[in-house]
């Protein structure tokens, strides 16, 4: 029952409402501009399930990498790393497989001999340099760059590990002009903008530019989209339309139809605390 | 009893003075007269509101006027006392402006802590009353406003801790 409102590859395939689609054309159009770009949207508005959808579509021309940093305890750039490597074996693995048929330099023909756990390995020991060989090969095989999505870096402001996912931007941040083709994609929160905002000025000044916003509600058109995919009816309508609810919560009514469960009950409750 | 002899002051002026502009305005001897009976040295006390710029004192004739400024501390205290009527437009007036005012330049969202300090200050009411209506704009208007987690205060909405806010124009 819970798993229906978590994102996965399968359901990304969808995107739901005109106001989401704005958002991956934008993503779509300055790729080719932005090294560093940050989704930033509430909890459920949809951060994850956009970055699996654009991950699939950047797959055509890109590597691009999804990893999911909420599993990693330490989220130095090695740790990163290496998760990304474990997580898209398959398709590193492709693109070692073309390689192998194409004129390398010394360094990179030996570079694609590597196993995978030789490759997480060295890109948990030297990440810096794993990425520089890892980004140069996919511009030898003929693929527009490395695309690095990282999904839930800081789970909160609060969040202990935030300091190393912090850093560990910073440095993609400063490597950024050496390597033509790198693009990293961030989901953010908007309290852990805030926190980089206040404690780390430099990195947010660069990553400002490349903030994209999700849609922090669901409009009246991107409802009709959605009542019409999951058979909603007038009166959850006239509910969901008395105020600003998220994509998540929108989904858990109309899969569950229980406004208790999804944790409004009334119109929208309303508790002092 | 010992008794807080810097905000019998305040509260005394309040009470004996008059509303103006500038703040509000009493007698130098008829504060000081009355501060006497409770206090064994008015003048050093009202010297040290002065000197914290709390008191300005302005010359009337032969005598002196206090003015009391309108800090945070001495709206409090007048809400305190004399309990003015806050109208919920002026409220979500003041809400509006200062979400507006804090929101990150990236993100559209403003911490709830901020907007508190600064919509309490305004309007001279305390944390509670600043919960209570703030929920209540919700209730009546909530598609104007959305919440997100984080932020320095957290109110509770519906089955969330919410803690930063965006007014949506």
């Amino acid at each position: 029952m819970q798993s229906k409102l978590l994102a996965t590859p399968e359901r990304a395939n969808i995107l739901l409402g005109p106001s989401w689609r704005a958002v991956k054309d934008k993503v779509m159009g300055m790729i080719n501009d932005y090294q560093l770009m940050a989704l930033v949207g509430r909890a459920g508005s949809g951060k994850t399930h956009m970055v699996l959808n654009l991950c699939s579509e950047l797959r055509r021309e890109w590597l691009c990498m999804y990893l999911d940093a909420a599993q990693l305890i330490d989220k130095r750039l090695g740790q990163l790393l290496s998760v990304a490597v474990k997580d898209n074996e398959d398709f590193i693995k492709g693109v070692l497989r073309v390689a192998k048929s194409k004129r390398l330099s010394n360094a990179l023909s030996r570079f694609i001999k590597l196993s995978i756990n030789d490759l997480m390995a060295a890109s948990l020991n030297y990440p810096v340099d794993f990425l520089t060989m890892l980004h140069d090969l996919t511009l030898a095989v003929g693929l527009r760059g490395l695309v690095i999505i990282i999904d839930e870096g800081a789970l909160s402001q609060d969040d202990q590990s935030i300091g190393g996912f912090i850093t560990a931007v910073h440095t993609l941040r400063n490597t950024m002009p050496r390597l033509s083709g790198l693009r990293v994609i961030l989901t953010m929160l908007p309290d852990v903008v805030d926190y980089i905002a206040k404690n780390d000025p430099p990195l947010f000044e660069i990553l400002n530019m490349g903030v994209i916003n999700m849609p922090d509600y669901v409009t009246e058109e991107d409802l009709m989209e959605v009542a019409d995919a999951y058979g909603l009816n007038g009166e959850l309508l006239g509910l969901i339309k008395a105020s600003n609810l998220s994509m998540r919560q929108i989904i858990c009514v109309a899969e569950l139809k229980d406004l208790q469960k999804c944790g409004l009950q009334g119109e929208v409750e309303v508790t002092i605390t | 009893m010992p008794i807080n002899e810097r905000k019998l002051a305040i509260v005394s002026g309040i009470v004996l003075g008059e509303d103006s502009e500038a703040g509000i305005s009493v007698r130098l001897s008829e504060l000081r007269q009355v501060l006497s009976r409770r206090v064994s040295n008015p003048d050093a006390v009202i010297g040290k509101l002065t000197e914290e710029g709390v008191f300005k004192m302005e010359k009337v004739g032969g005598g002196f006027r206090v003015i009391i400024q309108y800090t945070p501390e001495v709206r409090g205290i007048y809400s305190n006392v004399i309990e003015p009527t806050i109208s919920f437009d002026d409220f979500v007036k003041e809400l509006n402006n200062a979400v507006i005012k804090y929101a990150n330049p990236a993100t559209g969202y403003a911490d709830l802590g901020a907007v508190m300090k600064h919509v309490c200050g305004r309007l001279g009411i305390g944390e509670l009353d600043f919960d209570q209506l703030f929920l209540k704009a919700i209730r009546i208007n909530g598609r104007r406003y959305v919440l997100s987690y984080g932020g320095s205060h957290r109110i509770r909405v519906g089955s969330g801790y919410y803690g930063l806010v965006k007014v949506i124009p």
